[in-house]
């Protein structure tokens, strides 16, 4: 081979090299607009997304509904008129198929919230529970399980005992002391518009998608670091391999992980990487945000809208 | 103008209090929690009040691994 044929293999192999290191790179994402702060120092214990665009609801641990308005760039607060059980927290938010609104009233009462903050039905719950989702017309339970391995989530209507196991999810054994396990066996479910409902443990890159009838897969992600059992427990602000999953209507699974913070902004609530999958679950794409993002409030193919570390509305594009 | 004071005035709130954790030492505290409950005469309550911590422990972790 000639010389000068030899140089451009070589260097055509280099510029292959460097392509297929940089796919695997975080690239930044830009932030297209921004409107806000919507929510200042306090914790975001549940989210209810409407199909469409109809608006986001938060509620924080402050106790206030937040109505999210996207298109309109608009938020409004209610304060929720009703006292914790027990001076727990309300925790989940779930936004039935019929319209009516759900939360976790400390971990043994279901109570119905209307969005202007005010407090409905409640029903007391036997056993203790974590978490609460909607799923159609059903609500998605956590329960609380020192006992495992058991069904990691339940599901039941408003009223009925949350008995009826959904998806294949099941809480580990671990050899570690039984509230760390239980603490570790904790389960979140993030949004899904295309059929199938991401939900994961707090120590895993995996996800478990489950459809209404509940059936279920297991998708293991690729990009994401994955965090030792005693860091998540013992830190003040672990890093969480992933803190939210919004699976858009066209099937684009976005993932929210704790990345690596800027130094001086460690201190931040919220992620600084942002992955893309298939549904099938291949890595499209990771980037780094410029700001921390909190929660996905809203996806499509080619970008989201987060809820900022600092309480502000962003939209991040490629 | 009044608007544009609102909307900075925002702004610096939510730089001022810039969101941060504080809800360190689950640990410490289901430690503190435990020493207490050995303290308990009555068995049952001994052991009730050790399922308490446990309770407290998973509802302060929370926060940390699945809140937002």
């Amino acid at each position: 081979m000639p010389t000068h044929r030899r140089h451009l293999f070589v260097l055509c192999l280099c510029v292959a090299a460097l392509a297929s290191c940089r796919a695997g790179q975080p690239r930044p994402y830009r932030i297209a607009g921004r409107f806000g702060p919507i929510v200042g120092n306090e914790l975001v214990t549940g989210r209810a997304v409407s199909p469409h665009d109809g608006p986001v609801l938060l509620l924080t641990g402050g106790r206030a509904l937040i109505s999210i308005d996207i298109p309109a760039r608009r938020a409004t607060r209610h304060p929720i008129d009703a006292e914790p059980a027990g001076g727990e927290t309300m925790w989940g938010l779930a936004r039935l198929a019929g319209g009516s609104l759900w939360t976790l009233n400390g971990r043994h009462q279901l109570l119905e919230l209307r969005e202007d903050g005010s407090a409905g039905r409640a029903i007391p719950l036997r056993d203790p529970h974590v978490a609460l989702y909607g799923e159609g017309n059903r609500l998605l339970y956590d329960r609380l399980d020192f006992e495992p391995p058991a069904a990691a989530l339940t599901i039941g209507r408003p009223g009925e005992e949350p008995g009826t196991v959904w998806g294949t999810m099941r809480t580990r054994a671990l050899p570690l002391a039984r509230a760390s396990v239980a603490a570790l066996n904790l389960v979140s479910c993030g949004v899904g518009l295309a059929g199938e409902r991401p939900c994961w443990f707090p120590d895993e890159t995996a996800i478990t998608l489950t459809t209404s009838g509940g059936v279920s897969r297991r998708l293991e992600l690729a990009g994401l670091q994955r965090v030792a059992a005693e860091v998540l427990l013992t830190s003040d602000n672990p890093p969480r391999p992933i803190r939210d999953v919004y699976v858009e209507p066209g099937g684009t699974i976005w993932v929210l992980s704790s990345g690596t913070a800027d130094p001086g902004r460690r201190d931040w609530p919220g992620g600084w990487l942002l992955a893309q999958y298939s549904a099938g679950g291949r890595l499209v794409r990771t980037g780094r945000l410029p700001d921390s993002g909190r929660l996905i409030l809203r996806a499509d193919a080619a970008g989201c809208v987060l809820l900022s570390g600092r309480g502000e509305v962003i939209e991040v594009r490629s | 103008m009044k608007k544009i004071v609102l909307v900075g005035c925002l702004s610096v709130m939510a730089l001022v209090s810039a969101p941060r954790t504080s809800l360190a030492g689950c640990t410490t505290r289901l430690a503190d929690c435990y020493v207490r409950s050995a303290k308990v005469d009555s068995f049952w309550y001994r052991w009730a009040s050790g399922l308490d911590c446990e309770l407290d422990y998973v509802e302060c972790a929370r926060v940390k691994l699945i809140g937002a």
